[in-house]
């Protein structure tokens, strides 16, 4: 009995030690490819301008590393600093970007928005700016501003997606959603730094937070700053689905680009000027 | 601090003493690595904001790759420029400076 107990360990031992040997050979030969593998999806995340240095540099540093594990260690590190250097390009650029615009459009549009802000008051009793706080950058809260649209409810705030026929809209909210003017007050938001023109839409806090409980890559949205208008936006994001729409929100920060950012311009002038996607 | 420095954060101040510090003076990217004990992920964003702002200096290894064998080395020193910032930081942050103040 205790001769086939002894058998059984020794042989279940030479299994286990064969075994692992060809787990190491394994991993040997597949070592080099996975390095390579997580280095050139580091190299794509880059800037373009950033990429060729990168790109030996970074080889040259896993190159004098020991052993193949710290190797793989090494290859996402420089994972993360793509991310990194990529988002602090990615600010930078984008803010110049939205001031170069804001600030001329506002001086532009200031005094068609002071003509729009005495008809509001005249129109019905309230505010003219209507504010709703949001997430932001990181998901800090700011307050989102439009013009106000609708008349004044007593008992709060509905949490109700706007529809076409509401009858709390005023004559003058019906024309200004028209012709999408209620968002313009958001070019301030942007002056501000609050959001930026491109960017995925700010939704209303109650929706954020059933979105995040029913679709995990939601919180991503929240890593860069919101925006007047976005990629999802000039991709029919009304008739869209939700999980559609935020796909939408996280290819447009995965593949962000000066180019991209003047073509969603381009597109939503366009849009708006057919009155398609309106409020 | 003005807009136009780099943020001397806890790693930033690491990056630089590692080459400061010792007898070489041009350190690669894995050299600083490993004297510093920052990862990749930290240690890049920072040597190349360090660089853009002229703290640091660097330049390929001499030599072809083809040749080596192997990719070339990047090679990082840090400027006159940094090198004073660097100084002015430290003096302002020693506790002696301090005491010197007490004393007078």
């Amino acid at each position: 009995m205790e001769h086939i107990a002894l058998i059984l360990t020794a042989s279940a031992g030479l299994i286990g030690a064969a075994f692992a040997r060809l787990l190491a050979d394994e991993f040997k030969a597949w070592a080099p490819s996975l390095i390579s593998y997580i280095l050139r999806i580091a190299i794509r995340t880059l800037p373009p301008a950033r990429r060729e240095r990168c790109a030996e540099e970074w080889e040259s540093h896993i190159n004098d590393l020991p052993g193949d594990l710290s190797k793989i260690t090494a290859a996402c590190g420089k994972l993360v600093a793509a991310w990194r250097i990529a988002a602090e390009a990615f600010g930078l650029s984008k803010r110049a970007f939205d001031l170069v615009l804001v600030v001329p459009a506002l001086l532009i549009l200031l005094p068609l928005m002071a003509l729009t802000a005495v008809a509001i008051r005249l129109d019905s009793p309230g505010p003219v700016i209507f504010r709703q706080t949001r997430r932001g950058l990181n998901g800090r809260q700011f307050a989102i501003l439009k013009f106000r649209t609708m008349t004044v409810q007593e008992n709060g705030q509905t949490d109700a997606q706007a529809s076409e026929d509401n009858p709390r809209v005023t004559a003058i909210g019906r024309l200004l959603r028209a012709v999408n003017f209620d968002e313009v007050p958001q070019l301030l938001n942007v002056l501000k730094g609050d959001m930026s023109l491109i960017g995925p839409r700010p939704h209303a806090l109650a929706h954020d937070d059933y979105f995040e409980t029913i679709l995990s890559d939601y919180p991503f949205r929240h890593q860069v700053k919101p925006g007047i208008t976005g990629w999802a936006q000039c991709n029919g994001a009304r008739r869209a689905t939700p999980s559609e729409r935020v796909k939408l929100d996280l290819w447009y920060i995965n593949n962000w680009s000066f180019w991209l950012d003047i073509r969603i311009l381009i597109r939503t002038v366009y849009e708006v000027l057919r009155k398609r996607n309106g409020y | 601090m003005g807009i136009n420095e780099p943020r001397l954060t806890q790693q930033t101040l690491k990056v630089l003493g590692a080459l400061m510090s010792g007898q070489i003076r041009e350190l690669s990217g894995a050299d600083i690595a490993r004297t510093s004990g920052l990862s990749s992920g930290t240690l890049y964003p920072i040597l190349y904001r360090l660089e853009e702002f002229g703290w640091l200096d660097s330049r390929w290894e001499t030599g072809d790759p083809a040749v080596l064998g192997r990719p070339r080395r990047r090679y990082y020193r840090i400027t006159g420029e940094g090198a004073k910032k660097v100084q002015q930081v430290v003096r302002e942050l020693t506790p002696g400076n301090v005491g010197l103040a007490w004393n007078t």
